[in-house]
């Protein structure tokens, strides 16, 4: 019966991830754009869009994104699959792997519950958030199924050790996977460390190969930084707190309201950096167990988003509680340990950075909070009439399910397409096969990187791009670089239409984001978002 | 003796953090208000020890009360309120006090009595209150849905309080930063545990103070305090480990940095607190 129902459950996960994986999300977001041109460029080329021959870190639009989902693309673009599936399936596929890996790790926390293992398995099958990141190609889904499967190996290695190098290989590739692993994997290590110190006096030699695995995996990512810091940190610089002037400038701002007569010392005293900053991460940190995030409003950031909810069920706050009460009752046990501190790392990283709260940063929390919510169910439905709870509490779901995928699937489609750059696909195929007859073909940079989109969907030749790309390799205030232009195409930044169109330069076809029109301007084409709002005009000169 | 000892301290600091300069920080618009302000400062000090006794009663331990009430005493939102005119403050020892008196009546029908006195006294004062401060109406559902999350979010408990946008310190939450981790292990201890009446009191004051039409202004909330400080009390008894040695190590560093950010918000009350308070006179319509 248990084997009947998680086979269901994996048939759901399948079906919520990927049917019509090109059209939920409604578009490619640029960051997905750019990872499948990157790896459709180290198909035939060996190298990425900037030239560089198969790159431990994708330098992509400056923010270096770590390179795992780029190069587990590859085999779907060779295989033939559309842009948008080969994009997304790796993520797709691994965020249905991760639903049986939550399965046999919540086993193992839970002594072998299987109860409370297929009601986490099932809750991370429905779960908004985890839909959200599998249906895309946003870099953390395929890294949650590593780290989670690099634990579960651990785990597995009290009755076989020869596991911990499989565990090794997979911490190392969730670190190729995204930035936050970087910080997350060392600490979990050590945990793990402590946690199984045992193990280490009684399988030395298995301990030392996994730490070899590791060493080893690691060796190309550390001669990558001696090469270009970036490739470890990629964005971390701008988008850190201490790169943000806010604290600064508030220190700066009480410094001076103590006055000139305050002696300096005690000022230095009261307004440190250290607890100024250290009141900021903290607070940033906290932010992430908001309820209005959590239930309500959700991440704030476009792509991000779920229109009307949160990233968890409103109906999971109870028991969300309730197992939080559950393990915290059961704390002394080894797996809660793990579960508690891996829920307590995963918001570290994103602590540090000025965007909070951030539900990608902060994925990999998904998992302990899927298991608190399985305990939670599990307990309170043995406290309640069993027939009133099984209803109550699958109507209770059901409901949130079809509003959630009524968000995801309609509301957001048709009154958000913004949020996943929607449009750029469609400007393309119209410019594609006329650009020939101009010049030039200008399109303004305001907003998704449109760059990417031209060379993705007009399918232009990777080597020939390499050759002909003109950058600067200078970033804009968020860390961000952008293209110049190739061959005829030009992406100037910091242009206004409004200054161009009195004067417009012959032969030319200029692609204008709606924000920068005119209603009354007559265009030779101009798509629109669902809602009748312009997305882009496109103007001929001839 | 000990326990005394510190219990007597604890009162003698809230006596002092009280009425220290009540009439200058912050500043006072006029004489009814000073007025206002010491009867306000002696029922916080009266809060402090109805506190003490419902948590001993409640809990059984008189750690865990002196606990509480230090909490209580030191966290700014207490200082904040009990140095203003804030009516609510003499709302909370009276609900303690009826509450911790209620189990001491053997009757069962009178302990009921006691308990529906309890509820028609939060109503009337409430009622008061609300007519005190000239509210209309109520929130819409879904404004105190939003309003009930904000109020428990981190953000509003220890990091940035809001309820009283021009006479509070938005700089400082209700409690200490360094007391989070603490409150979340009392929360959850409590949960465990089925205590639930702490833990309904503290929805219920959330609730009333989610429907008040002027939220995120929402003062409504505070007698709901005590119940927090409680909570948080309830985690600081997990500072205890096994081992002696991280045992120490912990409660020194939690000291620490509780210290500093003791004297972080002293600060921050005299100098800039009082400050913006001066600053802000014309945009305050009820002087407190």
């Amino acid at each position: 019966m248990k084997q009947i129902l998680l086979i269901l459950i994996i048939i759901l996960a399948a079906c919520s991830r990927l049917l019509w994986l090109d059209r939920f999300p409604v578009s490619l977001y640029s960051d997905e754009a750019d990872q499948a041109y990157n790896a459709i460029s180290l198909l035939k080329t060996g190298a990425d869009e900037h030239g560089s021959v198969f790159p431990i870190g994708l330098r992509s639009f400056g923010d270096w994104k770590p390179p795992l989902q780029t190069y587990l693309m590859i085999p779907f673009f060779a295989a033939g699959f559309p842009i948008e599936f080969a994009t997304r399936l790796p993520s797709a596929i691994l965020g249905i792997f991760t639903i049986l890996v939550i399965y046999r790790l919540t086993l193992y926390w839970t002594k072998g519950n299987s109860r409370a293992a297929l009601l986490a398995a099932f809750f991370l099958t429905i779960s908004p958030w985890h839909i959200l990141q599998s249906r895309s190609a946003m870099l953390v889904g395929i890294t949650l199924f590593f780290l989670s499967t690099a634990v579960l190996f651990v785990e597995k290695s009290i009755v076989r050790p020869r596991y911990l190098s499989v565990a090794a290989v997979c911490f190392a590739l969730s670190i190729y996977g995204y930035y936050a692993m970087r910080m997350i994997v060392p600490l979990m290590l050590v945990l793990l460390a402590v946690r199984f110190r045992s193990l280490l006096r009684q399988y030395p030699k298995a301990v030392l190969s996994a730490v070899g695995v590791f060493v080893t995996l690691m060796i190309p990512l550390g001669m990558a930084f001696f090469h270009e810091p970036d490739v470890v940190f990629g964005r971390a610089r701008t988008v850190s707190v201490f790169y943000d002037q806010g604290v600064r400038l508030r220190q700066w701002e009480l410094i001076t309201q103590d006055g000139v007569d305050a002696p300096a010392s005690l000022t230095n005293f009261f307004h440190t950096g250290i607890y100024m900053f250290g009141r900021n991460i903290a607070g940033r940190y906290l932010s992430h167990l908001d309820p209005r995030y959590l239930f309500l409003t959700g991440d704030t950031v476009p792509p991000f988003q779920i229109s009307g909810m949160g990233i968890v069920y409103l109906a999971d706050g109870l028991f969300l509680l309730a197992g939080s009460a559950i393990a915290f009752s059961m704390r002394f046990r080894e797996q809660m340990k793990t579960m508690g501190v891996w829920l307590l790392l995963s918001y570290l990283p994103a602590a540090f950075t000025f965007l909070t709260p951030a539900s990608n940063r902060t994925f990999s929390a998904v998992l302990p909070f899927v298991v608190l919510i399985a305990l939670g169910v599990n307990r309170l439905r043995t406290k309640m009439p069993g027939r009133l709870f099984s209803y109550s509490l699958s109507a209770a779901y059901a409901v949130s399910f079809f509003f959630f995928l009524y968000q995801y699937t309609i509301v957001m489609p048709q009154t958000y397409p913004r949020w996943w750059n929607w449009g750029w696909k469609q400007v393309v195929q119209f410019v594609g096969p006329i650009a020939h007859r101009y010049d030039a073909v200008i399109i303004f940079d305001v907003d998704g990187m449109p760059y990417i989109y031209t060379l993705l969907y007009g399918a232009v030749d990777p080597e020939t791009y390499q050759r002909e790309a003109v950058r600067t390799y200078v970033a804009d205030r968020f860390g961000y670089e952008h293209v110049e232009g190739y061959g005829t195409y030009l992406f100037p930044t910091d242009r206004r239409w409004s200054d161009v169109k009195n004067d417009p330069q012959p032969r030319t076809l200029y692609v204008v984001p709606g924000e920068m029109t005119d209603s009354r301007e007559e265009a030779l084409h101009t798509i629109y978002y669902s809602s009748g709002m312009v997305m882009a005009k496109i103007f001929s000169y001839e | 003796m000990k326990r005394s000892f510190l219990l007597v301290c604890l009162f003698l600091y809230t006596v002092i953090s009280r009425f220290w300069h009540i009439g200058t920080v912050p500043a006072v618009a006029s004489g009814a208000v000073l007025f206002g302000r010491y009867g306000t400062g002696f029922a916080s000090c009266l809060t402090l020890l109805s506190l003490y006794c419902f948590v001993r009663w409640y809990s059984r331990s008189t750690r865990t009360a002196l606990l509480a009430v230090w909490v209580f005493a030191v966290s700014p939102w207490a200082v904040e309120q009990g140095r203003i005119f804030s009516p609510l403050q003499i709302f909370t020892p009276i609900l303690l006090l009826l509450i911790w008196t209620a189990q001491l009546i053997r009757f069962k029908l009178l302990r009921i009595m006691r308990y529906v006195s309890i509820a028609v006294a939060t109503v009337a004062f409430y009622w008061v209150v609300w007519e005190f401060q000239k509210d209309t109406g109520i929130a819409s559902f879904s404004s105190a849905f939003s309003n009930l999350f904000a109020l428990f979010s981190p953000s509003m408990l220890f990091v940035s309080n809001t309820t009283f946008w021009w006479g509070g310190v938005r700089e400082f939450g209700m409690l200490f930063l360094s007391f989070a981790p603490f409150f979340v292990l009392g929360l959850l201890d409590l949960i465990s545990k089925k205590q639930w009446m702490v833990l309904g009191y503290v929805v219920l004051f959330g609730m009333i103070a989610s429907i008040a039409p002027q939220f995120p202004e929402g003062r409504q909330f505070y007698p709901a305090l005590p119940f927090l400080s409680y909570i948080t009390a309830a985690g600081l008894r997990h500072l205890h480990v096994r081992s002696q040695t991280v045992s120490l190590i912990l409660l020194c560093m939690f000291l620490m940095i509780w210290v500093y950010e003791d004297i972080q918000f002293w600060h921050f009350y005299a100098t800039h607190y009082s400050q913006q308070v001066r600053e802000a006179t014309d945009k305050i319509v009820v002087p407190f």
